[in-house]
């Protein structure tokens, strides 16, 4: 059955008014803050637009945007098996008069600014501000009328890009995403690519000292158009081709794959260079957290706010065990023979905080962990501790990691430790998740009552997520204190179990190569953006909001999450049937 | 005492408490082996906390609980599962977020003889051929009857020799609790002990052999079921003589 649902053409325009309001205040927020005007002086492509531009002009093409889609979430409502689609006229329409209303929006400011001095209450409203987002003509009739058409053409022009052919839309998306990525991170790429034995012009040709250049963009723009022309074509020809190899030369091509990820992962420093490799070596503090977490909170289901505390028990046993510093420890053990101490005083650790909590669940849970994390940050600050392991003063002194007489220096060395221990943690859970123990988290997560009643030892099991994923985190831990050589108290913020949480929910929680993605996005990403200072915090913010919106199971969903997401799809329009129709034929039954 | 006449499961006056709540009132029931055995009762009268207490999730203060002659209070559930007890339990249940399969692989979780298994799957399959074809689907997604099944079939794959169920007939409709009652009957007949616990007294006494009535934590009446099924007070408090 079809019936097509329709709303009035007035309920249409409102809903486009509604968007382009909307919009036009977070607009506006946006150049109040001083977003566009700091921005400004970056270039997205040199000389042609700044980042400032960009942004003002995306918030115009997405309101059109939105605006179709909003307007074809009123159309259906609830998932019928016909689409209502959004027509042509109203497509451009709703996009034309959101867009309009979000230009409006900035006309206003331009003429409120010209009668009183807006700038007395906020500083940011300066003339220069309003040359930016008049595009240069000021307060003249131009300056209101450009932005106002530039936003209601923008809108339209995204408006008709929600209906038309996806391939089309996903490429102007894409181009427009990795375009502004490249541009964002595009010192990262002069760096990468201005090197001895590169040739010179490569790095001059596709960035300058500000932004990329137009062949740059150009380049980015060629390979998302080629990767969507020819990628499927691609990925379906190379399949084919797989699949009618024999299983030995498919185990070989699957060999040679892992050897080719090894070797780049080998090479990656020097691919990458110094200060890259430091990032890397941040990220790696990070991902092996993130393992050791997931194993708490994504495998046993027990959601531990706290985690940072194993990862401090873990650098300040090392640094105790090691240090140099003449009050403080006087082990002064070699970073190897500490290590197997700081990974069982963590562990311990893991299984005093885990046991009191062993009856607790959900909210409860992560309440009481939060305290211990809170708790362990105050001990690290104390005085009465401090004799033992430095107080606000933290610990000095701590010697760098050597192999035998070599002593590892600099960040492209030390990666391989961070590597090493990534790996360790990744084939700990991995081989985890499979495993009967695996099953029994699992269970246990899901109903532990009824895990009991199977015969699930839910304590043991409790107890042992707890004392591996703080093993896991004395890793990192040792590293850390190594690699700084110093660690103070506030080192060990709750900010970090926040951060080690958020990235598996952004990576897909459950998921291991998700814990690697989430590392990159939530802990790389931010020290790529530090020239944007003060605003990093707040692009990341808005970042992981879009990213939760659009992909709400996370980045690279492990297998049981995506089902679940398929589950509750389907548990909407499930009722509980009572005709069972093909019941059973064990059990015909008169009636 | 002679050893014909020992019981498979027997409760001697059970007290269980919730903190201050007294759930179980001096309880003793016996559960034959071989047969099936069912306990009745209203709401909150205390049939799951009966259940929980046998299989240790509940503790018994007073009293003492036998299994095949051993006293079995105070082991802890997986040693109970272990023995050979094993529980659907209320509201079916299931794991909803894994397969048909892998809930099954959690109903052997503490058995390791692998060809064992295999088989306790071929038999509990072909007990429920709809199983069988949705045995990659995930659990939360099957219906109302094809949960009580495979929450049954859960319970089978620990090879019981008791099994404990709780109101298998909640929530279904009456031909589908039909069904389900005629493979308690089968699994009954391939040799499995059965305590089923239930507010549907009329279904359960059906195909039961003894029956008890608790109320308020108490047991009321103790008979075999074709003797309850014409005992007045039975008659007008659960079996909806009208
Ligand atoms: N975990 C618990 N904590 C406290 N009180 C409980 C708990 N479980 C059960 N009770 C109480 O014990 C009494 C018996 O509960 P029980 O679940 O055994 O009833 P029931 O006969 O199974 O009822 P129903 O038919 O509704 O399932 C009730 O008064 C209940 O409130
Ligand atoms: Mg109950």
């Amino acid at each position: 059955m079809i019936h097509v649902r329709d709303l009035s053409q007035a309920s249409k325009l409102r809903l486009a008014l509604k968007i382009g309001l909307f919009v036009g205040i977070a607009m506006q927020y946006l150049i109040f803050v001083g977003i566009i005007e700091t921005f400004h002086d970056r270039f997205l492509i040199k000389d042609v637009i700044s980042i400032g531009e960009i942004i003002m002009l995306l918030v115009f093409a997405g309101s059109g945007y939105l605006s179709v889609w909003a307007l074809k979430k009123a159309l259906n409502p609830v998932h019928e098996e016909v689409e209502v689609p959004v027509r042509r006229p109203w497509a451009v329409g709703s996009g034309a008069l959101s867009g309009l209303v979000v230009g409006a929006f900035i006309a206003l400011l331009v003429i409120v600014n010209s009668v009183i001095e807006v700038r007395d209450v906020f500083v940011s409203i300066s003339p220069d501000l309003i040359q930016i987002v008049t595009f240069g003509r000021g307060e003249t009739l131009a300056g209101l009328v450009i932005p106002m058409a530039l936003s209601t053409i923008l809108a339209a022009i995204a408006g008709t890009l929600y209906i038309v052919r996806a391939d089309v839309r996903r490429t102007v998306v894409l181009s427009v995403v990795w375009v502004t990525f490249a541009a964002l991170i595009s010192d990262l790429i002069r760096v990468s690519l201005s090197r001895p034995g590169f040739p010179v012009f490569l790095s001059r040709i596709f960035t300058s000292s500000n932004g990329l250049t137009v062949v740059g963009t150009v380049t980015v723009v060629a390979v998302v158009v080629a990767w969507i022309v020819f990628g499927p074509a691609v990925q379906e020809k190379w399949k084919a081709r797989k699949s009618t190899m024999s299983p030995a030369r498919q185990r070989n091509l699957r060999y040679g794959q892992w050897s080719l990820l090894l070797l780049l992962l080998l090479l990656l420093p020097l691919i990458v260079g110094v200060f890259p490799s430091e990032v890397l070596n941040n990220i790696g503090i990070f991902i092996i957290m993130g393992f050791g977490l997931n194993i708490v909170v994504g495998m046993a289901g027990l959601l531990d706010l706290g985690y940072v505390a194993f990862f401090a028990v873990g650098a300040y046993s090392m640094a105790v065990l090691t240090t140099l510093q003449p009050d403080i420890g006087g082990f002064e053990l070699t970073f190897w023979a500490a290590l197997p101490i700081v990974i069982i005083i963590t562990g311990i650790a893991g299984l005093l905080v885990g046991a009191p909590v062993l009856r607790m669940r959900g909210d409860y849970l992560a309440i009481v962990t939060l305290g211990f994390g809170e708790i362990a940050r105050f001990l690290a600050l104390s005085d009465w501790l401090s004799p033992f392991i430095g107080g606000a003063q933290g610990i000095i002194k701590i010697p760098k990691i050597a192999i035998g007489a070599t002593v590892l220096r600099g960040p492209q060395v030390l990666y391989f430790l961070f590597l090493a221990a990534g790996a360790v943690a990744y084939f700990i859970s991995w081989r985890l998740k499979d495993s009967r123990t695996g099953r029994a988290w699992m269970a246990m997560r899901e109903d532990e009552k009824v895990a009991e009643a199977m015969g699930v030892n839910t304590v043991y099991y409790k107890l042992l997520a707890f004392g591996i994923g703080a093993m896991i985190a004395s890793l990192s831990g040792a590293l850390f204190a190594a690699k700084l050589g110093t660690i103070y108290p506030h080192s060990f913020s709750v900010l970090v179990s926040i951060t080690v949480l958020s990235l598996l929910i952004v990576g897909g929680i459950g998921s291991l190569p998700g814990v690697i993605v989430g590392a990159f996005v939530l802990v790389g990403l931010p020290e790529l953006l530090r020239e944007f200072g003060e605003f990093r915090l707040l692009m990341y913010g808005a970042l992981l909001i879009t990213m939760m919106i659009l992909r709400p199971e996370g980045i690279l969903p492990s297998v049981e999450r995506a089902r679940e997401l398929r589950k509750e799809d389907r548990a909407q329009d499930e009722v509980y049937s009572l005709d069972e129709p093909t019941a059973a034929p064990a059990t015909p039954s008169g009636d | 005492m002679d050893d014909n006449d020992r019981a498979l499961l027997e409760l001697s006056h059970v007290d269980t408490f919730y903190g201050p709540i007294h759930a179980l009132r001096d309880v003793s029931l016996r559960i034959e082996d071989g047969h099936i055995t069912c306990l009745l009762g209203g709401n909150a009268s205390g049939k799951s906390t009966t259940l929980k207490t046998i299989l240790g999730m509940a503790d018994a203060v007073n009293g003492t609980i036998e299994y095949l002659g051993e006293r079995i209070g105070g082991m802890t559930t997986a040693e109970l599962v272990q023995r050979g007890i094993s529980m659907v339990p209320e509201n079916r249940r299931i794991f909803t977020r894994m397969t048909v399969m892998e809930n099954l692989e959690m109903g052997s979780y503490l058995r390791t003889d692998k060809d064992g298994i295999k088989e306790d799957l071929e038999r509990v399959l072909s007990l429920f051929p709809r199983l069988e074809e949705r045995h990659k689907q995930v659990g939360g997604t099957l219906s109302g009857g094809e949960q009580q099944m495979l929450a049954m079939a859960r319970a089978l794959m620990s090879r019981p020799r008791l099994l404990l169920m709780d109101e298998p007939s909640m929530g279904l409709a009456p031909i589908l609790v039909q069904q389900i009652f005629d493979i308690i009957v089968e699994i009954n007949q391939q040799g499995t002990s059965v305590f089923v616990v239930e507010q549907n007294a009329n279904m359960a006494l059906s195909i039961a052999d003894y029956g008890y009535v608790l109320q308020t934590g108490k047991i009321v009446l103790a008979d075999t079921a074709a003797n309850l099924q014409v005992n007045k007070m039975m008659r007008e408090a659960y079996l909806g003589e009208m």
